[in-house]
């Protein structure tokens, strides 16, 4: 016999739907240096010490965030998470801004909800500040 | 104006530097990666505008607000949306800005300020550049002091050996010199337009090329005195 499917409220659908939009908007969005080149205005020494600066202190925020997590410390995590926000809006990256904002408030509330989507973003951004 | 920069991450207080960049007349003295520093630097010397970080490690900007004896204007730099409300229950704190920060939203802030400057100096008559204590000036009449408002002089003419203190309702001779006097006026108020007139700049109706109007008076501006007329004017 073919097993029915689980009812889904109406509500729960565009909460789902509005989740699959947000997944596929990050799943798109690239880091990008917009916000900097907006900044920069054509200031080309600016922008490569800020880059520099942003290529020092990303890896020491992403160690502090990796300790965060093994000590299990939400309100440290939180913290970290707080700061890292910065460096995702300075690139570019305004859905994840998003995602670290809910898990950010997750955390504040003793939950961890988001952080796979968080951790993704973070892989991007490595992968980005590396690559300059 | 001048301005610190109170904000843990390097990156932060660069881009606020570059912010700072596009204003004309802000000058950064000093950049701080901690709080506690930032309190140490104010409790020496004072600033017109304080760029504060509301997340730092041990003590929040709210924290630094409240500790805060400095009257300096602060501008809440934070990566929240949802603090402003608090934000705004503090009198120093002028505006709250949001990362990322435009230059455009960076300039309007940088216009708030000046102008919640501007009001308090003229309330309290004083600023960095005066020791000026009261609102008012004492003027030798006939071997009496006579009291003047500052806000109640509307100009001051050289005369030769004396000079002319206008008011709304007066004209009073008094034997002194405009150098003199020009010591004694607070100087966030007062301008010397031409080297027989000082002017209180909020009793200006309007101006043409080379005078002001001042009730029905009409004062000459000297061309070399015009440019710090045009630089102090609010101009649309």
């Amino acid at each position: 016999m073919a097993q029915e499917p689980p009812f889904i409220s109406p509500s729960e659908k565009t909460y789902l739907k509005g989740l699959v939009h947000l997944k596929i908007k990050i799943m798109s969005e690239m880091p990008n240096f917009n916000y900097i080149d907006q900044l920069a205005d054509g200031d080309e020494a600016f922008k490569s010490k800020l880059l520099q600066v942003v290529k020092n202190e990303f890896p020491l925020e992403l160690e502090q965030y990796h300790e965060a997590v093994s000590s299990s410390d939400l309100s440290k995590i939180a913290s970290v998470v707080h700061k890292l926000k910065n460096k995702i809006s300075m690139l570019g990256l305004e859905s994840s801004y998003l995602i670290a904002q809910e898990y950010e408030e997750s955390l504040k509330q003793n939950k961890t909800s988001k952080k796979e989507s968080f951790e993704e973003v973070l892989t991007l951004m490595t992968d980005f500040i590396n690559s300059f | 104006m001048n301005c610190i920069i109170v904000d843990d991450q390097d990156s932060a207080r660069l881009v606020v530097r570059q912010l700072c960049e596009g204003i004309k007349d802000l000058d950064i003295i000093e950049e701080f990666s901690s709080a506690i520093e930032a309190i140490k630097f104010l409790n020496q010397q004072s600033v017109d505008v304080i760029f504060l970080d509301i997340h730092m490690p041990g003590f929040s900007g709210f924290d630094f607000v409240q500790t805060l004896k400095s009257a300096a204007q602060i501008v809440l730099i934070t990566a929240d949306k949802d603090l402003a409300i608090e934000a705004y229950e503090y009198e120093s704190i002028s505006d709250y800005l949001v990362k990322p920060i435009t230059q455009e939203r960076f300039k309007k802030s940088m216009n708030k300020v000046k102008n919640k400057l501007h009001r308090t100096s003229m309330i309290q008559h004083g600023g960095s550049s005066s020791d000026l204590i009261g609102n008012d000036l004492y003027i030798n009449i006939d071997r009496r002091l006579t009291k003047l408002k500052f806000d109640d002089i509307l100009f001051i003419k050289a005369k030769g050996d004396y000079i002319d203190v206008k008011t709304h309702k007066e004209m009073y001779v008094v034997h002194s010199t405009l150098k003199k006097i020009k010591d004694k006026l607070p100087d966030n108020i007062f301008l010397q337009t031409h080297r027989s007139y000082i002017i209180n700049f909020t009793k200006i109706i309007d101006i043409e090329d080379n005078s002001v109007l001042i009730e029905k008076n009409v004062i000459p501006i000297s061309r070399s005195n015009r440019p710090e007329l045009i630089r102090r004017l609010n101009l649309l």
